[in-house]
């Protein structure tokens, strides 16, 4: 079954291990600008947004690409960035609706998540996250695993309202 | 350069100068970082007679060569200064995200000295540094100046240091935050900070770590992370927060109730993680790069304090103004206690515990409602816990002489020797929320011996004691015996906290929670020596990385040694020596303990090759650290030590 990467906004603690996960993994570095994935969160609340390729069927990314750059790997299915051919337009950063694509600080071309390509555990964000936040798995799997949640929440609701009368 | 920014930011802010200092390869090998090079800083430039408040002391912020990489738990800041409240060596230290963005911005220290004329702020973008004005936000809580900052510099992404109003207001426990609510609590650094005029330092860094060997460093971390997945003491936290520790507490007895008159109370699971999760829990938190994340955000929702929320509580920040001023039957009360600490900018732990104090005085009859100001101080009363941790920060009534700490308020009260013994305090900082005739003796041979005060259940943070029954042959491994995995003996207790305290020193170096350490099997020290070295490229043994925390913790004790406090000074509260623990449920395990520090005190200082007369350091010892510059420093105040021990009989409080 094919995998994807789902992100549950409400159980990010925003503690940044799959952004530095993300940046060692790919760049030998540890930083918050050279990773895929990024968390943007309100401090004085604790609310937090994790920002990772969505890995969209029909991706604004490669729709956009002035060049061909950003296209459709025809493998793994998603966008990918070939940085000989990208000119750093950041076009496809613009587009995308999640703001999961970055300008690298030195070489200036557009860089996104590849899945961390190859590695047998699957990609590192999902690997690490420490909450459940971030999770690669079927589309299927994780839908069902939703409707399971509602379920259960409906007959703990249920035996609550028992246990009350 | 690799782990290391390499240099330190020092800011004058009398003169206004910003220097950037270069940290050589000796240097950085000899300290590591973080509290490392906090303390060299202290020790070498802030002089012992220097006043707290004096202009020229220094406030250090200390990161590791880990902080900012993807090593477990690499956001933690060292916090260090001369201690207003305890007048010796004061450090503390914080979690968040803070620490790890001034590595990005390209420091691995920063050291502020001198003194603003006005409130000002410091704006660090990288290499860019300035010094703004701050009128507009001094007076502030933490989270609206937290705001305001982040709107004047049109970035909600930086990550900013700051004091509340009780730092402002010199209280002498006043703490300093990052990320609004992560704070280094202990020691009063807060008001060093607030004597300065500096309000906040924010932060902005665009760089990155770079690692030696970043296949191996990865390899290693996540490993590392692999192991924190299934592990009990992980579950535990990232459930129920470090308040899972409460029911635990109470069983054991080491739950501090009433200022430590009993060990358990039959409501403790009022305030129990279990039932926070189910109640008021909003959300869960994580410090940077952390497996863990025990941080929460709570939100109250019944009852008159309904609508507060705020980071937190953690274990030691709700107990003290819960249980320890009496307070257990309204969970509510005590978060919402925790949530005004919090945004006045107090040191939980130390305002609990001088409320809890006073309480036990107007209970003992030594002070009455003249002295309070007309305050009813019975147990429990919220109505005046609420008021008087309110008068604490802004130094109102009774409040102000609380403000200045147990030790000094029962000396202004005059309340003499029997004031002093409701003070559960050594070296003038009171205790947390942890007794130790339940928790372990090697925590209360560490309460007695810690070189930052009474504070230290984290200077050795014993977690062979702490988890040794939920991860059985964990001591067998480290001390090759398993009997002191028992917290109730002594058996082993001088070693272990010997060895705990060089490793925690080496951590707080690093600059790593101590949470990922071996408190589980998840990272031992062996690990942390690993991905130090791959990190870095240096090629340091297990003993050369314990013996820099070993240097750091006799450098740091030598600091007291100046201040003509050793071996008469490391003493518990003798409440724990005298008083057998009360029953406090029928479940309690250890009713009728004392504490019996006697018996491994001796035994410890051998261990430390501490001087049996006077408890400082021996020379032979100091000049093994390559600290022979100490060793001359002790030399003429060894029998100076001897001979005014004689002479005094008060024993030495700040």
């Amino acid at each position: 079954m094919e995998k994807v990467l789902i992100y549950d906004q409400e159980k990010c603690t925003g503690c940044r291990s799959c952004v530095v996960g993300c940046s060692l993994y790919h760049e030998g570095e540890c930083s918050k600008i050279l990773s895929r994935v990024n968390i943007v969160k309100y401090e004085s609340t604790g609310e937090c947004y994790v920002a990772g390729c969505d890995l969209c069927t029909d991706p604004p990314c490669a729709a956009v690409c002035p060049t061909g750059a950003c296209a459709v790997d025809p493998v793994t299915g998603i966008a990918k960035i070939d940085p000989d051919v990208c000119i750093g337009c950041k076009e496809c950063m613009i587009h995308c609706p999640f703001g999961a694509i970055k300008i690298h600080p030195v070489t200036k071309k557009a860089f996104k998540c590849d899945l961390c390509e190859g590695r047998e555990e699957g990609p590192v964000c999902a690997d690490w996250c420490p909450g459940g936040a971030i999770t690669w798995t079927s589309p299927e799997l994780a839908v069902k695993a939703k409707k399971r949640e509602k379920l259960h929440e409906r007959i703990t609701a249920a035996t609550k309202a028992k246990e009350v009368s | 350069m690799y782990g290391w920014a390499g240099q330190r930011l020092r800011v004058d802010l009398s003169k206004g100068d910003i220097i950037k200092e270069p940290l050589s390869y000796e240097y950085r090998k000899k300290w590591i970082g973080g509290r490392g090079f906090n303390s060299d800083i202290i020790y070498n430039e802030v002089p012992p007679e220097m006043s707290p408040f004096d202009p020229r002391t220094r406030v250090c912020f200390g990161m590791g060569p880990l902080s900012g990489t993807a090593a477990p738990s690499t956001g933690r800041v060292t916090v260090s200064c001369k201690s207003p409240l305890t007048g010796g060596f004061g450090d503390s230290n914080m979690g968040g995200h803070w620490g790890a963005e001034v590595k990005y911005a390209g420091y691995d220290q920063i050291v502020v000295q001198g003194k603003a004329k006005k409130p000002v702020y410091i704006w660090i973008d990288d290499d860019k540094v300035e010094v703004r004005d701050a009128s507009h936000i001094w007076g502030k809580f933490p989270r609206d100046a937290d705001t305001i900052i982040k709107e004047e510099l049109k970035d909600e992404d930086i990550h900013i240091v700051l004091i509340g109003p009780a730092g402002e207001n010199l209280v002498r426990f006043a703490c300093v935050f990052n990320d609004v609510y992560r704070a280094a609590g202990r020691t009063g650094t807060g008001a060093v900070i607030g004597s300065k005029n500096l309000k906040a330092i924010a932060v902005r860094g665009s760089g990155g770590v770079k690692i030696a060997n970043p296949k191996e460093f990865f390899e290693i971390c996540n490993r590392l992370r692999q192991k924190f997945k299934d592990d009990p003491m992980k579950i535990g936290l990232n459930t129920y927060g470090s308040l899972v520790l409460i029911n635990f507490a109470n069983r054991d007895g080491w739950f501090p109730w009433k200022n430590f008159q009993g060990g358990a109370t039959p409501l403790a699971n009022n305030m129990s993680g279990e039932t926070h999760s189910k109640t008021v829990l909003k959300h869960r938190e994580g410090c940077f790069a952390c497996p863990i994340c025990c941080g929460r955000f709570t939100e109250i929702k019944e009852g008159r304090w309904a609508g507060e929320y705020f980071g937190g509580p953690e274990y030691e920040h709700a107990v003290p103004t819960g249980p320890r001023v009496g307070i257990i039957e309204d969970a509510n009360d005590i978060w919402h206690n925790a949530r005004l600490t919090n945004d006045l900018g107090m040191d939980g732990i130390e305002t609990g515990a001088v409320i809890s104090t006073a309480m036990e005085w107007y209970q003992r009859g030594l002070i009455s409602a003249k002295d309070t100001g007309g305050l009813d101080l019975e147990w429990g009363n919220e109505e005046v816990v609420d008021q008087l941790i309110q008068d604490i920060a802004y130094r109102q009534g009774f409040g102000d002489i609380l403000a200045e700490g147990g030790d000094r308020a029962a000396d202004k009260l005059g309340l003499g020797d029997k004031g002093h013994y409701y003070t559960i305090t050594t070296r003038g900082m009171s205790l947390p929320g942890d007794d130790p005739r339940g928790l372990g003796f090697g925590y209360g041979l560490s309460f007695a011996v810690g070189t930052r005060g009474g504070c230290d259940h984290l200077r050795s943070l014993c977690c062979l004691e702490l988890s040794g029954a939920l991860y059985p042959g964990l001591n067998t491994k480290y001390l090759g015996d398993e009997r002191p995995a028992k917290p109730t003996t002594t058996v082993g207790k001088p070693y272990m906290v010997y060895y705990e305290e060089n490793q925690k020193a080496v951590t707080d170096c690093l600059n790593v929670c101590c949470f990922t350490t071996h408190w589980s099997y998840a990272v031992l020290t062996q690990d942390q020596l690993d991905y130090f070295n791959t990190c870095t490229g240096l090629d340091m043994t297990l003993d050369e990385f314990l013996e820099v925390g070993e240097r750091v913790y006799n450098l740091e004790r030598a600091y007291w040694a100046r201040l003509m406090s050793g071996a008469r000074e490391d003493v518990v509260p003798e409440r724990f020596t005298k008083e057998p623990m009360p029953q406090g449920v029928e479940y309690q395990t250890n009713v009728g303990a004392t504490l019996p520090i006697g018996e491994m005190l001796p035994k410890y200082f051998k261990y430390r090759d501490y001087e049996p007369g006077t408890g400082f350091p021996s020379e032979r010892k100091l000049k093994q650290l390559g600290l022979e510059y100490v060793a001359d420093d002790l030399k003429s105040l060894r029998k100076k030590y001897m001979s005014e021990a004689e002479k005094k009989k008060k024993k030495y409080y700040y």
